[in-house]
């Protein structure tokens, strides 16, 4: 591979020197690199371990985003930022990266859930899916059978599409599957489990699986497919389920950079980026805001879109209706991230196997319906759904000792109001009613309390808002990847930002994708020379 | 003694709609048979358009009837402004730039873009395969990718990209929002004005003449016409259905199909097959029927016509509104309406009324009481806007169009297995003649 380099312009004699520093910068002109990845995200980290795996000489930019890191919000207390429950992370990076040795470590695989309802009752249930139906028999004898093969149904479906929420052609599906999709392609949740399921409570329980995180109302069309995009992936070996990796959203990101690290990637923090280059129709490099250049055949963008085609690579690149169909749109509302300090907790079993679950609040239909029309119109509802999670059961060093960190994902809630400070406030008070509700006197014990909107989670992370809001609809975000794959009209130009994404969560497949397809062009390069 | 019957094809519902599809499936040389519910929609002043393909299949140009569009679909709003679109195209075009010359000159865009779209055969499996049939080599500028786009677009979306002038915007949410009850913001909603800007989605005016002519037609092509109840559907096999009668006799058919969904919801009966991301089911229709003293007086006919279908929602979001109020169980503060005219008579439609009420011990069936307020609701609605059109009024009467009346005592169906149905369409008869002829053929 390396000797195939023939677009490179010649190296100052600076650039390696510059390289070994670690930082970019002096408005040199550096050479030697087939390929520069912008942008430190976990897409960015596996793009660029890929292309060092097969050989060829690349460098990370961070472009001014920091490491995630934990942060201290009370004396003692930390919270986590990121995406702290992987639902899905793809596999072959996994391995690709070697990211068991660099440090992935996962205190919790299996999280069971327990689920508290409007009307007092609760259901706990295993971790995994396909065990549902003795804790679901318990609960409602008659529905016991059909929320089984439901499950199985959609698990079996999710499957089957996972290739396509993680970007790649879908193979032959089964005639089972293309009939199912039929059924579930433009059905609301609402409209489904009406038809399914008998039992209220039941219903509730999936609707809030489903909206949780996602970009849609239950009622509204196509939104059925986010709890098959949600069910789809795997953690830890699990479809279905999720897992807590140690160190959090922070740990998974150290992880990857010492994968990526060990491959071989120059990592390099620092230097603002300016633009990306292009002569010829074909990628050249970077440009630094501070004139500098790196120059390499390859670019590619894990940033978001807007920034990475409209602010980087240039409009004249694109046409508007490209830009159009890759700018994610503002959404209406969004969920709200809560970190809870929790003084006086018990550390024995039982506490610490109740604990150790998804605690999820379900409210009933009309409440969640009138928490999404509330939440478009700028106010917090009266009843939220909420899924809550205490890290600091598995591992030590988020809560102080005889305390416990809870985290909680609640929603949904207005994703920009006027008065951001108020709704952080209603945000807060509306977490502790419902942490209140699931365990009663919980309240006394409340020492902080930390409410991140999607702003303030975008500012922290260094990210685009729009990228951490939710879920948008599972097609409106397939069509927008289709097309930001392609990236533009500029060869050597590969993206793989938040827009490039259809799975929940982080992932890390468009990173691979766009790693794959770099080195594809790469090698046609070479055969062509 | 117990009669059995046999079929291909047998359509539950016997509105104007399912009449042609039953008459078109006949006209195949299927053996037809029409079940009335008890559950049809009162035959309003206006109807459904009638297609070309369903006028040449029944040779309708043999018979007497004649069908002339309705003059003009009109918006009324407080203030005293009126706004019309007419069948005309150019007449239309001509109105849209009187109010706003920039989306006059996007106007025709507008339309040729909404027909152009062909959504109502996209499906979440055509765009699974055909983006992998397309491959990488697409580019952001093929039309593939549009229509994708097309598919989870709001109707909001496509009006606000489109224009500018806030009455144009509350015209087309109306009427779109009247036609399926839904809130213009749901992705894929956009399909609404689709539909409604189709070639065939325009209403006629003849709704009597027309029931009378597919009635007589029917009879003519030896459609079974079966006035008792239905007791139970079972689906024995694909190809056969067996429905049972209460007075006793047994109907066996290859296909079943109701004559619109909503005849299917009322009947208690599941629907089979893709929804279509403008199906709503949360909602009920009501029909408020004011008789008056005297002829009543239509309003802004020096634009309207003589028979004009008026429609009032201030603005989208008052569609939007009514819309919310129905997924929470409330009739909305502002209900959307739609208006027409017959002598005497004002007939008006509250299509955004919620299938069952909230309350709180949960949720209710509509009371005599409920219905009562929902009229006076309309009527000082109307009053608002009509001007005094509407004095004199001698009696009311609210009907829900998606529950069974109160003197019909029926026993709920029973079925295990769901109906097929027309897919939400402005172009009813179109829908149903489309989906008879594709069970017949099948068959």
């Amino acid at each position: 591979m390396a000797d195939a380099i023939d677009m490179n312009t010649d190296t100052g004699d600076g650039a390696f020197s510059a390289s070994q520093e670690g930082r970019v910068g002096g408005g040199r002109i550096e050479g030697g690199y087939d390929a520069v990845v912008v942008g430190a995200t976990i897409d960015g980290y596996v793009a660029a371990a890929y292309l060092a795996k097969s050989g060829l000489r690349t460098v990370l930019l961070e472009a001014g985003a920091e490491q995630p890191e934990r942060r201290a919000f009370a004396p003692g207390f930390y919270a986590d930022d990121g995406e702290c429950l992987l639902r899905d992370l793809d596999t072959e990076a996994v391995n690709a990266l070697n990211l068991y040795r660099h440090g992935l470590c996962y205190v919790q695989r299996r999280f069971g859930a327990m689920y508290y309802f409007s009307d007092q009752s609760s259901l706990a249930m295993n971790g995994d899916l396909f065990c549902a139906y003795e804790t679901v028999a318990d609960f409602d004898e008659a529905e016991a059978d059909p929320f089984q093969r439901f499950l199985e149904q959609l698990l079996e479906t999710g499957r089957e599409l996972r290739p396509f929420f993680h970007g790649e052609p879908t193979g032959k599906l089964s005639a089972k599957t293309l009939k199912l999709i039929d059924f579930y392609g433009s059905s609301s949740i609402d409209q489904l489990l009406n038809r399914g399921f008998k039992n209220d409570r039941l219903k509730d329980l999936l609707r809030t699986e489903a909206s949780i995180h996602s970009g849609l109302r239950p009622s509204d069309p196509h939104s059925f497919l986010s709890l098959i995009r949600r069910w789809s992936g795997e953690a830890a070996g699990l479809q279905g389920g999720c897992a807590f990796a140690s160190g959090g959203f922070a740990g998974l990101y150290s992880a990857l950079r010492r994968g990526a690290q060990a491959l071989g990637v120059d990592i390099r923090a620092g230097g603002a980026i300016g633009s990306m280059l292009v002569e010829w129709d074909g990628a050249a490099g970077v440009q630094m805001a501070d004139g500098g250049q790196i120059r390499a055949p390859i670019v590619i963008n894990a940033l978001g879109a807007a920034r990475a085609f409209i602010d980087q690579l240039g409009p004249e690149h694109i046409d508007i209706e490209f830009q159009k169909s890759i700018t994610t749109p503002e959404p209406r509302f969004t969920f709200a991230k809560v970190h809870i300090a929790l003084s006086g907790a018990a550390k024995d079993d039982l506490t610490k196997k109740n604990l150790s679950r998804r605690l999820v609040y379900c409210p009933d239909a009309r409440e969640v319906r009138v928490a999404y029309r509330m939440a478009r119109d700028g106010e917090v509802g009266p009843a939220l759904m909420a899924e809550l999670t205490f890290p600091s059961i598995f591992e030590e060093g988020w809560a102080p000792e005889n305390s416990h960190l809870a985290q909680a994902w609640i929603g949904p809630v207005p994703y920009r109001t006027d008065d951001m400070e108020r709704t952080r406030k209603e945000v807060g008070r509306a977490a502790l009613s419902t942490f209140e509700f699931i365990a009663p006197g919980v309240t006394d014990r409340v020492t902080a309390i930390d409410v991140q909107l999607t702003d303030d989670r975008a500012n922290i992370l260094g990210l685009p808002s729009t990228a951490l809001s939710g879920y948008d609809a599972v097609l409106a975000q397939a069509q927008r990847a289709r097309v930001a794959r392609t990236a533009s009209n500029v060869r050597g130009v590969f993206y793989c930002g938040p827009e490039a994404q259809i799975s929940p969560g982080v992932n890390g497949a468009a990173g691979r994708r766009a790693g794959q397809a770099a080195i594809a062009y790469r090698r046609s390069l070479g055969a062509a020379a | 003694m117990k009669h059995r019957r046999q079929f291909d094809l047998v359509v539950i519902g016997a509105e104007p709609c399912g009449l042609v599809a039953a008459a078109c499936a006949a006209r195949e040389g299927a053996a037809c048979a029409i079940i009335e519910t008890g559950l049809e929609a009162p035959l309003g002043p206006s109807a459904p358009a009638i297609p070309n393909f369903v006028w040449r299949r029944l040779d309708l140009h043999e018979t007497a009837l004649t069908v002339e569009p309705v003059s003009a679909y009109v918006s009324l709003f407080k203030n005293g402004d009126k706004f019309a679109t007419y069948k005309n195209d150019r007449r239309t075009a001509e109105a849209v730039r009187s109010q706003d010359p920039g989306d006059g000159a996007l106007w025709e865009d507008f339309v040729g873009e909404m027909r152009s779209h062909t959504e109502r055969s996209l499906s979440f499996r055509d765009f699974l395969v055909d983006g992998e049939t397309a491959g990488a080599a697409q580019t952001a500028h093929t039309p593939h990718l549009m229509t994708d786009a097309a598919m989870t677009d709001a109707l909001v979306t496509v009006l606000n990209d489109y224009f500018q002038n806030d009455t144009l915007k509350a015209h087309l949410a109306a009427i779109a929002g009247a036609a399926f009850a839904i809130g213009g913001e749901e992705p894929g909603s956009r399909l609404a004005a689709s539909s409604i800007c189709g070639d065939d989605a325009w209403r006629i005016k003849n709704a009597q003449a027309l029931s009378e002519t597919l009635d007589h037609l029917c009879a003519s092509l030896g459609v079974a016409r079966i006035m008792s109840p239905i007791e139970s559907i079972d689906r024995q096999d694909p190809r056969t259905f067996i429905i049972d009668l209460s007075d006793g006799d047994e109907v066996r058919t290859g296909a079943l199909m109701a004559s619109s969904s909503r005849i299917a919801r009322a009947a208690g009966l599941q629907i089979d097959g893709d929804p279509s991301p403008i199906f709503a089911d949360e909602n009920v229709e009501a029909v408020v029927t004011f008789t008056l003293s005297s002829d009543a007086e239509p309003p802004a006919q020096d634009i309207a016509g003589d028979s004009a279908i008026y429609y009032i929602a201030e603005n989208p979001d008052e569609v939007r509104a009514a819309r919310d109020a129905v997924l929470e169980g409330r009739t909305p503060d502002n209900p959307p309406l739609v208006i027409e005219f017959a002598g005497r008579e004002v007939v008006v439609r509250a299509p955004y009324c919620p299938r069952m009420l909230a309350s709180d011990e949960g949720s209710r069936e509509w009371t005599g009481q409920d219905r009562q307020l929902l009229g006076a609701r309309v009527a000082q609605r109307l009053a608002e806007y009509l001007n005094g059109a509407l004095d004199g009024i001698e009696t009311t009467d609210v009907r829900l169009l998606h529950i069974a009346p109160d003197d019909l005592d029926r026993a709920p169906i029973e079925t295990s297995s769901p109906i097929a149905a027309p897919e939400p369409d402005a172009d009813e008869i179109g829908a149903a003649a489309r989906l008879a002829l594709k069970l017949v053929a099948n068959g």
